[in-house]
């Protein structure tokens, strides 16, 4: 084996860790968020960004916080405050609406789960 | 042996980018839908995009109409159907309503009436008969003993091929603790027929599976009912199971420093206030949607007898305290992710 074998191999059997663990590895907790409104996307933002954002709805503009890793609605202009009341999300499969305002958030990523039961 | 050693490393190096090539995107589409007054989450896998938009949209449509046709209060046949059994004479029901009507009878006389589709004068008492939820007062003493003293039971209906009648001119009819589970089963039936394999549908926290997720069963987190954004646990679901829990923290107002949530028990006419949540896997969803409201309802002390007549295997209960009670067969499959008590596990 000459020099220029060696480097090559050793660069072959050192990318594999790297390649096994960006394409196979699942993530423990969802990496973004998508926020929709009347069902299509209009951001999709990483939740490890700490922010506030607001999104114009139906009824006027609904504000979302992202907050180390998780994501909640914090203000609506909707009477019942649903929305508000179900609190920070973070897992993968996770959503929540504000229904009157047409704003809906869904937790993407290849997380822990499937979908969430509630 | 030369030509080897200068080949291993090109076949390693193959190996690797092999690695990379295997990342295919999976064969998956999501889709969210706003309907049936709640958020609706699909995912479909190994189906061609063709397939699966087309597949949305006619999930869109169905759920679109079910929820017109069983919308308990508005102008549709479900509230012509109340309309005319308030009159206490023999109608001709629209066919969409009759199947709601049978199956909510049948999972009213199971459950010893704690699932009572018939008491859709005391959820509109308690001011749920509309899309937000209420702000308070709660309804008075006086005005609750007064629809119980009525006792609207699907038994007061009477059946006679398409045309029924209500003995008890009380009964005025509420599917919301079946109808979502009647229409996630629809939606699954309609999936399979259309020859998909591996789909995960979620209608507002509530959800139905076909098949799995590629190498892999469904895989969901079950909401910790007190602690926001956290899991109380994992669970692996299997084709055609459903999986619903009913709990105090979904719709609830307080007033006066006091939590009024919507699950009613028809005996009381109140909230029922010894469970926090109750969780049940069933291969018919409106059993499972019907069974979660009655185990509510019935709560640590009367769940049993209950999922004994209806032959759940599959029950996870929390009493307002945060006990968790669970049967063998769901404690098996099951993983507590946070136990602030140990769990009793009993036989139903």
């Amino acid at each position: 084996m000459t020099r220029a074998d060696i480097v090559l191999l050793l660069i072959a059997v050192l990318a594999l860790p790297f390649i096994y663990l960006h394409y196979w590895q699942p993530t423990s907790a969802g990496t973004t968020v998508r926020i929709m409104r009347d069902e299509t996307l209009v951001r999709e933002l990483a939740l490890n960004k700490d922010q506030e954002i607001s999104i114009d709805g139906a009824l006027g503009v609904s504000r979302l916080q992202i907050e180390n890793g998780k994501i909640r609605f914090i203000d609506s202009p909707c009477t019942g405050k649903v929305c508000i009341h179900k609190g920070w999300l973070s897992h993968s499969g996770d959503f929540n609406a504000c229904l009157p305002n047409r704003i809906s958030i869904e937790i993407m990523g290849q997380g822990e789960f499937d979908s969430i039961n509630f | 042996m030369y030509l080897r050693h200068r080949l291993l490393p090109f076949f390693i190096l193959a190996l690797a980018l092999f690695a990379v090539g295997c990342q295919q995107a999976p064969r998956e589409y999501k889709r969210t839908l706003l309907v049936f007054g709640t958020l609706v989450n699909i995912t479909l896998r190994d189906v061609d995009e063709e397939q699966a938009q087309k597949s949305f949209e006619q999930i869109r449509q169905d759920l679109e109409l079910m929820h017109f046709l069983w919308h308990p209060w508005k102008r549709s046949p479900l509230g012509r159907t109340n309309v005319l059994l308030a009159t206490g004479g023999w109608f001709s029901v629209n066919v969409s309503v009759l199947p709601l009507i049978e199956k909510g009878r049948d999972l009213a006389r199971i459950t010893d009436n704690l699932f009572n589709p018939a008491i859709g004068r005391l959820i509109a008492l308690w001011g749920y008969h509309q899309d937000e939820p209420p702000t308070g007062p709660p309804p008075t003493k006086e005005a609750i003993e007064k629809l119980l003293a009525q006792h609207p039971r699907m038994s007061d209906i009477e059946f006679d091929g398409l045309r029924i009648r209500s003995r008890n001119p009380a009964v005025q009819l509420d599917f919301g603790a079946m109808a979502k589970g009647f229409a996630i089963d629809r939606v699954i039936d309609y999936l399979r027929r259309q020859g998909i394999h591996n789909a995960i549908i979620n209608a507002g926290g509530d959800l139905k599976v076909i098949g799995n997720h590629g190498d892999r069963p469904w895989r969901i987190g079950i909401r910790h009912p007190r602690k926001q954004g956290g899991v109380l646990a994992a669970l692996d679901v299997n084709d055609g199971e459903s999986v619903f829990t009913s709990g105090d923290y979904e719709r609830f107002y307080i007033y006066q420093g006091r939590r009024y949530h919507h699950i009613i028990d028809p005996r009381t006419g109140y909230p029922a206030d010894q469970t926090t949540s109750v969780t049940v896997i069933h291969t018919n969803a409106a059993t499972a949607d019907a069974a979660a409201t009655a185990l509510f309802v019935a709560g640590p002390s009367g769940w049993q007898a209950i999922a004994r007549k209806m032959q759940l295997r599959y029950v996870m209960l929390v009493d307002k305290d945060g006990q968790i009670i669970m049967t063998p067969a769901m404690a098996k499959r099951i993983a507590l992710t946070e136990i602030d008590h140990k769990p009793i596990i009993v036989e139903p």
